[in-house]
């Protein structure tokens, strides 16, 4: 699911450690970064800086409900 | 702490603060970006909502997410209290430092200054690149957080940590050593459950004593000068820059810290400190070199060895009343605390009947043989509390107690307090002694 506009990456950030499974985010290039990893994290927030970059990609989750937690952040179809 | 709503009112500061500190705080702040190109940010708020006043930074809003997610926040709010300079490092190997005013500002209570990041060595971002190279991302990701990076100053430990002491001077007029600033260590750093921690990168590079500065050391250690000592890690840490940039920066911090443990080691045993406790002692120290991955961590551990060594040596020059017999005795007991001591193997080391040897140790010492070894167990658990993230159950088997509240137990006799409170209370202010 794409990122809602104008959220706060480190609240997202946060709210994504407590996520059962894995979450990763996807970009317009096919780069998957794992959001719960520390290098990968920064590499989100460098890309997210960038807003057309950070629309452009898509969270997903491994574990179905992760969603639920993520849902302030996530737009959804 | 969380986001709030992110405001540029360098005006707050002037009518909140009072006196000449914010007319200081201007000026500083100013005088780091003119000299060092070092960003400063003042923040203030609750646990859940956090305003930034004021930045220098001209990455301002991807910086700040950096310094929300390194943890550094929390790490600044637990030492709210030693109301001193606390310096901590960041999963890139970026350091920062940041200090609460003194004064308390309506609605935001304390404000928080903040200097960095900046990065001990040009390795840092090399390193960093080649990881980043190694994990094949396209080239807008990688540039996306380079092009930040690349703008980060090089700055030299003891440049940054005197800036901290600066800033400290700034905020309260008081002036403070760097042996009273905070570093954030290993089993501070408060990582999150479940985060990666392979791909932290951690890459300042370090210093190297000069001759003067290594003859004076040593010099201290040798003669057991504690004063002098105090005194000189207050002021100064390690002399000259190495700066070779040949190799991994973080691993050029350890080696250079490893031969300074070294060094005085080989001076404290030229003090008279017995040759078996200042190997053993040695090792130790290495050990936990080794097991450490933040910079901040490695100059607390510095520190502590440091100051350890010349007390050690000044407690043996201090006590020159004991029987060669019992000071063996003694370094036995140092030497092997994480084996089984007993009677029997102690009386044979140093010539003496097992029952004289009691008799003859709880003379001179002025306690039981076996309550000494118990001591110096508490005083080895001190180390690996402070400079270890082993768990207490880990520290009891590994010191051979018989169970972990037996361990607790003992070590609450002797300090006072339950290791894990120990554990948190000089972990969160550095720059203590071990002993």
């Amino acid at each position: 699911m794409p990122l809602r506009e104008m959220i706060d990456i480190s609240r997202f950030l946060k709210q994504v450690q407590l996520c059962k499974g894995e979450v990763e985010f996807y970009t317009r290039e096919g780069d998957c970064l794992n959001l719960k990893s520390a290098l990968s994290k920064y590499l989100f927030a460098a890309v997210t800086a960038d807003k057309e970059l950070a629309h452009a990609g898509e969270v997903r989750c491994q574990v179905e409900g992760d969603y639920d937690l993520l849902a302030d952040f996530l737009l959804v179809n | 702490m969380e986001d709030g709503t992110m405001l540029d009112d360098r005006n707050y500061i002037k009518e909140n603060l009072v006196g000449d500190i914010p007319h200081r705080i201007l000026l500083f702040t100013q005088l780091l970006r003119a000299a060092y190109k070092i960003d400063s940010w003042c923040l203030g708020g609750a646990d859940d909502h956090v305003h930034l006043f004021n930045s220098s930074s001209e990455h301002q809003e991807i910086l700040r997410t950096f310094l929300e997610i390194s943890g550094g926040f929390d790490f600044i709010a637990l030492n709210q209290d030693a109301q001193c300079p606390v310096f901590f490092s960041d999963a890139l190997g970026c350091i920062w430092a940041g200090e609460w005013t003194p004064q308390n500002a309506e609605e935001f209570g304390n404000l928080l200054f903040i200097l960095g990041p900046v990065m001990y060595g040009k390795n840092t971002i090399r390193n960093l690149e080649s990881r980043l190279d190694s994990l094949h991302h396209s080239k807008s990701v990688r540039d996306a957080l380079l092009a930040v990076l690349q703008e980060v100053p090089v700055v030299e430990p003891n440049t940054f940590m005197s800036l901290g002491v600066m800033l400290h001077c700034v905020l309260t007029g008081e002036e403070i050593s760097m042996a009273d600033c905070v570093y954030q260590s290993e089993n501070t750093a408060g990582r999150s459950s479940g985060e990666d921690e392979e791909d932290d990168i951690l890459h300042p590079s370090y210093e190297q004593s000069s001759q003067a500065t290594e003859s004076l050391i040593m010099r201290m250690v040798r003669e057991g000068d504690v004063d002098g000592a105090k005194r000189y890690h207050g002021k100064k840490w390690l002399g000259k820059p190495l700066q070779l940039d040949i190799y991994d920066s973080m691993r050029e911090m350890q080696d250079t810290l490893i031969v300074f443990i070294a060094l005085c080691s080989r001076a404290a045993m030229e003090g008279g400190l017995p040759a078996r406790l200042a190997k053993n002692l040695e090792q130790q120290y290495i050990s936990a070199v080794e097991s450490t991955r933040m910079p901040t961590a490695l100059t607390d551990l510095s520190m502590t060895m440091f100051l350890d060594f010349t007390q050690r040596v000044q407690s043996v020059r201090a006590g020159p009343s004991l029987s060669r017999p019992i000071q063996d005795c003694c370094a036995y007991i140092q030497t092997n605390l994480l084996k089984n001591i007993d009677l029997k193997t102690l009386a044979a080391e140093v010539g003496y009947s097992e029952y004289y040897l009691t008799k003859k140790f709880a003379g001179e010492m002025g306690m039981k043989l076996s309550d000494y070894i118990k001591q110096q167990r508490v005083e080895y658990a001190k180390i690996l509390l402070q400079t270890t993230d082993k768990g207490v159950q880990e520290i009891s088997d590994q010191l051979r107690f018989s169970s972990r509240n037996y361990f607790s137990a003992v070590f609450q006799s002797f300090t006072g307090m339950a290791p894990a409170a120990y554990r948190a209370a000089n972990t969160a202010k550095g720059g203590s002694s071990c002993r």
